[in-house]
């Protein structure tokens, strides 16, 4: 084998046992605090407003002034700009009658939001069905077009990635909504690309090589060597159209924005550093309960 | 090169068929200005009330011109040029010809005429009409073939409303209640003659029954109620004036409205939550007779339009003439003519109990109805006076049918007979039973979306993909050099396919789209990154040019099918789980990836042969 400076299965070890421990963080304050979920899931209302220049007002007074209800205060855009976004659950109140009150009619909705609590569970009910389909497609055809493991371990990492992922936007703070939604699935795509990239290396470097079951791991590490330009290339082209999203993009983009960022990077990191090596694991096993049948 | 002629042939013809497929979107967008856009946005109802208008004036013109030969003339016999067109079966007329020469065609056939200066009037404003009837058409004509942009970028009110289960409930219990009080049981029961010991089991089990009724009732209502409430906000939704309304069924039996570009979201609300109405109004028979056969249809119903136009003008104050409705296959209502109807309300549809589909012995459906017991005494007097008249079934201005009156019907229970096809008689049972029971509506989804909000997510849209996609090809052209080029052209030409096939299918543009176009554009990028690789990789051997794009593109496509194959298909199921935003992202996941095959791997291929086959370049810029 060739210059391979660095061993990725090696690496993988500990890479695997902080993952899993980020993975564990993560489901016990799922359990605990559980996700904030936006209107889109959760219900209730949100509505977007822009106050005029010389309304004396920022997002502590809207705050303090709307405590009954328990609003949600965002500044979007600039400061100077006095754009603010407000969401509540309590969807009998009528905002607009008390922001009236509160400063005349100096103001222009930009957009209004109400989502019933029904639909907020029909959607939650989507994203699970959706995910749970889509993870059980990408194993079978996987399984079919490589081997079966191979669909096993891509499955097993996207997991790591929607668990991870979820984690980032809880600890960030952002409410989970249908954009962050989309932000994920976007994400399973990516992940999945990388993870078959490097997949369709291994089947073929195995098929060249011709190794026995030992040199599994050497095959698999040249595999990723072999795809890392291309790896990094893709992740950095991907990273630097995000950037220009995070310039331009309001303030709901950025989130958006932001947990592609993260599940870019967490994507490209798993496909080398967990995907592949379930792998070698799973060969290892395999050769083992052959050894021992052989004995 | 293999078969390069076809190759060049395939590229160069989907690329003319994009851009003629593009050009609508792109006329509309960028050369339109805003009022031939407002023109373009012109309700249906307007252009309805515009036809209306040129009907009137077209109808007096015909009247001067009595011959009916005279309402269709060519410039000359051997000319195809139309410079009069006024034929009735017709709605495209023409008057090509200058009000002299009208003049001289209506002396010449009716030289009877006098009031010329009505004619006139009538002539400029039908030429005025159709002048501008024409001018809207055609921009409607673009708008219907251009990409449109969803309520979160264009502005506008989407709401998803359902049946209000527990106000249903609470409407269904209270009919229900005084039909269930055992005093008013037993007293019907001992009028009736039962013996006194069995009276109260009897009662009993009566009540029993109501109650499975009743539970049943509100069960099929729940379901059943959604499609009465479909057929009434479809036809109600009209008096906006909105030019694209979207109102469909969807999951969990539920609506979904679109309303582009209202603003008043208020007074959409209150006209989709409000409860319809159901009366029973008689026909005005008298008027109906006047009208001449011709005008009407097998049943009895003016089906003339220039005909119903004149009518409408000299009708008498007590009646009113109302559209006869009909349900197509896919239950959209379909307005098909009119009957002069009584104003005054004969009966309320609230007096209905219940209503239902039943059979005749040979297996025919028709329709019985039952009334409570103010109900009939009020049927048995309307029955009784106009037997051999019809009575017209009303819901929300609009009959539904017009069955005839065959005999005084008492004791409130009624038959409509008629030659009714299953579904027909489903959807007027159901109609009947709206009558008795005005579906409560609830929102349970509203998003409003300003102009000026829509405008800045535009821009921000726009900016950021075009900056995306200005740094990705930097990237590309720095680290591939003129291979680089390449497959940014291969990435402009996607997105173009993309748009087109988008304006192809009529698909709306949201934001979660333009974030599917960034996701596919990174797949794209990765393509091409995955085959220059790979041709690298195969030059670092030795290989010539020719055999290195052969081995890398084969050895590339093998990756990049497989791994866009697996991401098409988590679209394919966004696309068919999900509702809204998610099957916008799905649906533009799937075109952009199809047509990322294309051009990352057909077209780079391509434009390599071109320069290695035509040129003959000696080496690889990579």
């Amino acid at each position: 084998m060739e210059n391979n400076k660095f061993d990725f299965i090696k690496a993988s070890k500990v890479a695997a046992s902080i993952s899993l421990l980020l993975i564990i963080l993560t489901v016990i304050s799922l359990f605990v605090k559980g996700i904030t979920l936006g209107i889109d899931f959760a219900g209730g209302k949100s509505i977007k407003l822009k106050f005029e220049k010389d309304v004396n007002v920022n997002t502590e007074v809207l705050r303090s002034d709307l405590k009954e209800i328990g609003a949600k205060v965002t500044n979007i855009g600039k400061e100077e700009e006095k754009e603010f976004l407000i969401s509540y659950k309590d969807s009998n109140f009528d905002i607009r009658a008390k922001i009236n009150s509160l400063f005349q009619e100096k103001y222009q909705i930009l957009s209004e939001d109400f989502v019933g609590p029904k639909i907020g569970k029909e959607f939650q009910y989507i994203a699970y069905q959706a995910t749970i389909v889509i993870l059980l497609v990408v194993l079978i055809y996987i399984g079919i077009r490589f081997e079966f493991i191979f669909g096993v371990a891509a499955v097993i990492t996207l997991f790591h990635d929607v668990i991870l992922t979820i984690g980032f936007i809880m600890f960030v703070g952002y409410e989970f909504d249908i954009t962050l939604l989309a932000s994920v699935l976007t994400i399973i795509g990516y992940s999945l690309n990388d993870t078959i990239v490097i997949f369709d290396r291994i089947r073929e470097e195995t098929k060249v090589h011709h190794l026995s079951k030992e040199d599994y791991s050497m095959v698999v590490n040249l595999s990723i060597h072999k795809s890392l330009t291309r790896t990094l290339l893709t992740s950095l082209t991907t990273l630097v159209a995000l950037l220009a999203l995070l310039i331009f993009a309001g303030i709901e983009l950025k989130a958006m924005a932001a947990t592609l960022t993260f599940g870019i990077i967490v994507g490209t990191y798993s496909s080398n550093f967990i995907a592949s090596p379930i792998l070698v694991a799973w060969e290892k096993i395999r050769s083992k309960k052959k050894n021992k049948k052989g004995k | 090169m293999t078969n390069g002629f076809l190759k060049t042939i395939i590229i160069v013809g989907t690329l003319i068929l994009a851009t003629v497929i593009l050009y609508p979107t792109y006329e509309w967008y960028y050369f339109f200005d805003e009022q031939k856009r407002e023109i373009g946005n012109t309700s249906q109802k307007e252009l309805n009330s515009l036809y209306e208008e040129l009907e009137i004036n077209i109808g007096n013109i015909r009247s001067a011109i009595k011959n009916t030969e005279f309402y269709y003339l060519l410039e000359s016999k051997k000319s195809s040029k139309v410079i009069l067109d006024l034929r009735p079966e017709k709605r495209d007329y023409h008057l090509n010809l200058d009000f002299e020469t009208l003049k001289k065609i209506v002396i010449k056939n009716n030289p009877d005429y006098k009031d010329f200066e009505i004619l006139e009037k009538s002539f400029n404003t039908a030429k005025d009409y159709i002048a501008k009837i024409k001018e809207i058409e055609k921009y409607k004509g673009v708008r219907g073939k251009i990409i449109k942009l969803g309520l979160d970028l264009a502005g506008g009110v989407h709401f998803v409303v359902g049946v209000n289960k527990e106000e249903l409930k609470k409407i269904i219990e209270d009919k229900y209640a005084p039909l269930m009080d055992k005093n008013k049981i037993i007293e019907e029961l001992k009028s009736k003659g039962v013996e006194p010991r069995m009276i109260e089991e009897e009662a009993k089990n009566r009540i029993k029954q109501l109650e499975e009724e009743k539970e049943k009732r509100i069960e099929n209502e729940e379901k059943e109620g959604i499609d009465r409430a479909l057929l009434k906000i479809r036809n109600r939704i009209d008096q906006f004036g909105v030019a694209e309304t979207t109102i469909r069924k969807s999951a969990n039996n539920t609506i979904t409205i679109e309303l582009p570009g209202l603003k008043n979201k208020d007074a959409a609300k209150e006209v989709i939550t409000k409860v319809g109405r159901l009366t029973f109004q008689l026909v005005n028979e008298e008027l109906v007779k006047k009208v001449p056969l011709e005008y009407k249809d097998t049943k009895g119903i003016i089906v003339n339009k220039e005909y119903i136009y004149k009518l409408k003008t000299e009708i008498p104050n007590d009646t009113v003439l109302l559209w006869v409705q009909e349900q197509d296959k896919f239950g959209i209502p379909r307005d098909i003519g009119v009957l002069p109807v009584f104003k005054k309300v004969d009966l309320d549809g609230e007096r209905i109990k219940d209503a239902r589909v039943e059979y005749d012995p040979t297996g025919l459906p028709y329709i019985g109805f039952d009334l409570d017991s103010e109900g009939a005494d009020i049927f048995a007097s309307i029955t009784k006076a106009n037997v051999g008249n019809r009575l017209a079934i009303v819901l929300d201005d609009k009959i539904q049918s017009a069955p005839v009156i065959q005999t005084q019907i008492t004791g409130g229970r009624a038959q409509i007979t008629g030659s009714f096809s299953m579904e027909e008689a489903k959807t007027l049972a159901a109609i009947l039973r709206a009558g008795s029971l005005p579906i409560p509506i609830q929102i349970e989804e509203e998003r409003v979306v300003g102009p000026s909000l829509g405008k800045d997510q535009i821009q921000q849209g726009l900016n950021s993909s075009l900056l995306a996609m200005i740094l990705v090809i930097l990237v590309m052209i720095v680290y591939y050099k003129w291979s680089g080029l390449n497959a940014s052209i291969a990435q402009l030409i996607n997105i173009y396919f993309i748009l087109a096939v988008m304006a192809q299918l009529g698909s709306t543009l949201t934001l979660p789209g333009i974030a599917s176009i960034v996701l596919t554009i990174g797949m794209s990028v990765d393509a091409n990154v995955i085959i220059n690789e790979r041709i690298k990789e195969e030059l670092r051997e030795g290989r010539g040019i020719e055999s290195a794009l052969r081995l890398g593109y084969s050895s590339a496509f093998r990756t990049i099918f497989d791994s866009n194959i697996t991401t098409m298909f988590s679209g394919i199921i966004l696309a068919l789980v999900g509702t809204g935003p998610i099957k916008g992202f799905g649906i533009v996941l799937i075109i952009g990836l199809a047509a990322n095959l294309f051009t990352s791997v057909f077209i780079t291929r391509f434009i390599y042969d071109v320069f290695v086959y035509k040129f003959r370049i000696k080496k690889l810029s990579i």
